[in-house]
């Protein structure tokens, strides 16, 4: 970590996409997630804090990332502000395949929890201990959430005929 | 879903580079500086939330202002004169085209037909008369506003200038930053902004414009309102903007939340993600209201709001004493109460956190108070799994052949590991009596599954789409309880065929005669929050596959009442039946609470 630099200008070169990401998976909508890494960034600038190692201040992004996403879900605000994720979609700096979009709206549309918990396991490539710390939940209920995220997601792309039926 | 089809996808999910040169600017900053933007998730919203303030007034009231309210100009001053020049414009002539309001160009071309005003930062919005309009309007008419202009911001924006068009159908209004920024936005009948978009200008455009509006006096904007204002004025004008933001708050929250299920105040702790809902009556989301506008509120900055410990119900309060509120522009606002002043809130809160706990979650003080009372031990989600057994603390027990998942603990060989969502876990011994041994985990297995039979078949656990079970191994031998309703079967060969037409008349009784060798009966909840369908199935499971024989869907109202089912046999609709009522204490959005739905059922 560069002394000269302060930690959340740090954290966001480093992790910004990564909090996009784990934003974008809850939200569903650029603008929002965009907004939610900016809350946790500044956040983090406002109140610095230390962090033991990389992993930690990742971990940490995650967190309040994730937090931050539930609570996106439950506020009433962004029943005022679909308008602009129509817009805000011109912005996009990619773009997605059909498969691609697929993929991630059967992800995206689960439960907020097993949202997590896929994103984390096969994107971001933590174990199951890691994962519980990260969200703070017991390695069992990882382990189910896992496995009924896996068993959802299957049943969903298998209507629509996406994938092969194979294993997660 | 392959994995790596996953990833690709998630590969192409980057920061955008003008999020990233506008989050570079913000974090180089210090952090004091960065606040006057943190509450400005982008400059999208707080472009937006400088219009619609102005927008709003001025649809309402398309209001004239007198310069005396600090805005000065030059070049326009406020004049009801009747315009000059070709009164076929300003009439409305017929051959007017239409005015296209996605189109600027062809709204300036209309101008005469429209109402403008401009306004300069948050200062009031001063009504244009025709020659003002005309003169705007062919400075406007020069820009391409056809072309994508992508420029580099000069940094953020210090000032704006508004120009709105209005008529009785819609407003259209274009803001100008003196960064090179501009948004434009119009709206339909006093409706939401219904299109958006932003364009990158150029510094001198908006030099220009502000030129043509207020020559080359240096506008400040004051606020009348603020003058003469001590704090004490400023504090209850705090209070009561909250006391209408909690009303708007309220508004919304029963407005919308009440469609899906009523009123569910959910808890965050923050660190751990523990969120429990809990349904309110109306009364208590009242008293909940009344509560909070009790307070005494002094607004802090956006940023500071601890997203920890935290209720919500559209409104979001923490145990800081932190209140987060949104306006009708969707901007938010923290407020920081005098803790004594709502000390009644969170005494009142307090008895709904332990309510909540011990019928959605649980901790594990709760279940350990419980048992050491000798009363019912603490219930897990599903309920009275186990009931009266005392506390035993073994330490040295291994893990047996025996398990029991339950959502959210683990009963392993008797004993049960807890988890509450969280990092802490603890041992204790649930069954009464039992002792290690070699045959540790048979002596447990029995227990339980005469447990099963006793009391299995209405355990209820959360939904939101947990497929808990319980289920005891001995041998090739099985017992499980799916998902609350029912109960288990020893194996295939033993399964006892029932007939299915007794279940049209007789439900209830049925559900509570079933009996080791009966189908296994699982029940599926709509995972979409939803509250008010609940189907169950019954049919066997053979190799791990479950495949429905028979089928029912209830349908509850809000009141929990079970207004309509379909039967289906076979895949085939059976009957379909309405106001077939039983009252159940409806706990949560999804699952009847135990035991009085049992004891309901079986005496209907």
């Amino acid at each position: 970590m560069n002394g000269n630099m302060n930690i959340a200008l740090y954290a966001f070169r480093k992790y910004g996409d990564m909090v996009l990401r784990a934003a974008y998976h809850h939200v569903r909508s650029y603008s929002e997630a965009e907004d939610i890494t900016q809350e946790v960034f500044l956040k983090l600038h406002a109140e610095p804090q230390s962090f033991s190692s990389d992993e930690h201040l990742k971990a940490w992004l995650l967190r309040s990332a994730i937090n931050r996403c539930i609570n996106y879900h439950k506020s009433f605000r962004i029943r005022n502000r679909q308008s602009l994720d129509e817009v805000n979609e011109e912005s996009l700096s990619y773009e997605f395949t059909s498969d691609d979009k697929t993929v991630l709206e059967k992800v995206s549309a689960l439960p907020d929890k097993y949202s997590s918990v896929i994103y984390l396991y096969y994107y971001e490539e933590y174990s199951i201990r890691e994962i519980s710390e990260i969200l703070g939940k017991n390695e069992n209920t990882v382990s189910s959430l896992l496995r009924r995220a896996r068993k959802r997601l299957k049943l969903e792309l298998e209507e629509d005929e996406v994938y092969e039926k194979q294993g997660v | 879903m392959k994995s790596r089809e996953y990833k690709k996808a998630v590969d192409n999910i980057k920061c955008s580079d003008t999020f990233k040169a506008k989050m570079e600017d913000k974090l180089s900053s210090p952090s004091a500086e960065t606040h006057e933007y943190a509450d400005s998730v982008s400059d999208v919203e707080r472009a937006k939330s400088y219009g619609i303030k102005r927008i709003i007034g001025a649809v309402a009231a398309c209001v004239v202002v007198c310069a005396s309210v600090g805005i000065g100009y030059n070049a326009f001053k406020n004049s009801d004169t009747e315009p000059t020049g070709n009164s076929s414009f300003y009439s409305g002539d017929s051959s007017s085209t239409s005015v296209k309001y996605e189109n600027l160009p062809s709204l300036i071309q209309n101008f005469p037909e429209m109402e403008w005003g401009v306004s300069y930062d948050d200062g009031e919005l001063v009504r244009l008369n025709y020659e003002q309009k005309k003169a705007l309007a062919e400075m406007l008419n020069k820009t391409s506003w056809d072309t994508d202009i992508a420029m580099e911001l000069d940094g953020e924006p210090n000032h704006d200038i508004g120009i709105n068009l209005l008529d009785s159908e819609m407003w259209y209004v274009i803001n100008l930053y003196d960064n090179g920024y501009i948004t434009e936005k119009y709206a339909l009948s006093n409706d939401d902004v219904d299109c958006f978009s932003d364009n990158y200008w150029t510094v001198e455009y908006y030099e220009e414009v502000y030129k043509l509006l207020f020559g080359n006096e240096e506008q400040t904007v004051t606020d009348e309102v603020t003058e003469g204002v001590t704090e004490e004025t400023t504090e209850n004008n705090t209070n009561q903007t909250v006391s209408q933001l909690l009303d708007l708050a309220y508004s919304n929250f029963t407005e919308t939340e009440s469609e899906y299920y009523n009123y569910s105040f959910y808890k965050d702790s923050g660190q751990y993600s523990e969120t429990i809902d809990k349904r309110l009556t109306q009364k208590e989301l009242d008293e909940i209201y009344w509560l909070l506008k009790q307070g005494d509120w002094k607004e802090k900055k956006l940023d500071s709001f601890v997203y920890e410990d935290l209720y919500a119900m559209g409104a979001m309060f923490n145990n800081s004493g932190q209140l987060y509120l949104y306006d009708e522009n969707g901007t938010g606002h923290v407020f920081k109460a005098k803790t004594e002043s709502i000390s009644r809130l969170y005494d009142y809160l307090m008895k709904f956190e332990f309510d909540m706990k011990t019928q959605i979650s649980y901790s594990l003080d709760n279940f350990k108070s419980m048992m050491e009372s000798g009363e019912e031990i603490y219930k897990f989600k599903a309920e009275a799994l186990i009931q009266k057994y005392t506390e035993k603390r073994d330490e040295d027990s291994e893990p047996y052949n025996v398990e029991f998942s339950v959502y959210d603990g683990t009963i392993s060989n008797g004993v049960v590991y807890f988890s509450n969502d969280g990092v802490n876990t603890e041992q204790y011994t649930r069954f009464e009596g039992v002792s290690k041994s070699d045959k540790y985990g048979e002596k447990t297995y029995d227990m339980t599954s005469e447990w099963l039979r006793k009391n299995g078949k209405f355990l209820y656990t959360e939904s939101y789409g947990a497929d808990s079970d319980i289920t005891s191994y001995k041998g090739s031998m099985q017992s499980t309880a799916i998902e609350g309703k029912t109960v288990f079967y020893e194996t295939d060969s033993e399964k006892i065929a029932f007939d299915y037409w007794a279940l049209y008349d007789e439900i209830p009784e049925f559900l509570s005669t079933l009996k080791a060798g009966e189908y296994a009966c699982e029940v599926s909840t709509d995972y979409d929050l939803s509250p008010v369908t609940y189907s169950w199935a019954i049919g066997s499971t053979t190799g791990g596959d479950t495949y429905s024989d028979w089928n029912m869907n209830l349908t509850y109202d809000e009141n929990g009442m079970i207004r309509h089912y379909d039967w289906y046999v076979k895949g085939e609709l059976v009957e379909s039946i309405s106001l077939f009522c039983v009252d159940i204490n409806v706990a949560t959005p999804f699952v009847p609470e135990y035991p009085e739905i049992y004891d309901t059922l079986i005496n209907e």
